[in-house]
């Protein structure tokens, strides 16, 4: 048995995964700011709370399919993280066309970063809490 | 799961090593803000500029930033400066300076500057990301 068998950690997991990726496409606007006619992208925000709902619920069924490929449809109650798409409302566009804002995507990364932290803060409560379970002193 | 953040960094240090160039082409153009040409009527220095594309790096799958091409001004004029003795001089005394205008290169290196510090807050943050993620292996 592993930690990606309880829901919890699964929906932790996917949560984290989805932050890496957005904390990628955020680099790629930041490392583009000055390149003519770049337009900012984003993720689109997934429903974990949703995604947790799904998988708690779906406890009875344990056999699902396997994603073994990128091009591979998601079991349902599984995360989807589509690809980054271009954000239609940006505040302003340079003259050589270039529409990154470097305040706004600095804000979107400290928020990717503080709930990264708190993904890994709720993992590490809930292992010490299974930890107690098993009855270790930590 | 570590490699998208890994990736990340990648790309921001392509935003750096891009900024890197520009800084390098400003620093050649304000150097070079007096230097005449040697033969009378000849023309000085000739302001670089430099772009910048979105590049997609097949090894690992991402869309970098890469110097697109280092061209030169030839929108902006040359000044003329009266210095009859110059070896550079026309028949009327005028030397022809380089269409190198300091105070705009010196606000190109300030946003050069920025952008590299904010590419550099980025791999501070996946950097710390990543030490989190480690950090949870122990306990």
């Amino acid at each position: 048995m592993t930690t990606e068998n309880i829901a919890l950690f699964k929906a932790l997991g996917s949560k984290m995964n989805f932050l890496n990726q957005r904390q990628r496409v955020i680099s790629q606007n930041i490392a583009n700011t000055d390149t003519p006619g770049f337009q900012p992208k984003d993720l689109k925000e997934v429903d974990f709370g949703n995604v947790l709902k799904k998988v708690t619920n779906s406890g009875k069924s344990t056999v699902r399919l396997e994603t073994t490929d990128a091009g591979h449809m998601p079991p349902p109650g599984d995360v989807r993280i589509d690809d980054p798409r271009k954000q239609k409302q940006t505040y302003e566009l340079a003259p050589a066309g270039n529409a990154v804002i470097m305040e706004e995507q600095l804000i979107k990364s400290g928020q990717t970063v503080m709930d990264y932290n708190l993904m890994t803060n709720l993992y590490q409560k809930n292992i010490s809490m299974i930890k107690t379970a098993l009855g270790r002193q930590n | 799961m570590g490699s998208e953040l890994i990736n990340a960094m990648q790309i921001s240090a392509s935003g750096m090593r891009a900024q890197g160039t520009r800084i390098r082409v400003i620093t050649e153009n304000v150097a070079n803000a007096n230097t005449t040409g040697q033969t009378p009527g000849s023309d000085p220095y000739r302001r670089q500029t430099i772009s910048f594309k979105n590049e997609l790096d097949r090894d690992i799958g991402v869309r970098k930033v890469e110097v697109n091409k280092i061209g030169e001004d030839n929108e902006t004029e040359f000044s003329l400066k009266y210095i009859p003795d110059h070896p550079a001089a026309n028949e009327e005394g005028y030397v022809k300076m380089p269409n190198v205008q300091t105070l705009i290169e010196m606000m190109d290196i300030r946003e050069a500057q920025r952008s590299y510090e904010a590419n550099l807050g980025m791999i501070e943050q996946s950097r710390s990301m990543v030490v989190r993620t480690i950090d949870l292996l122990r306990q």
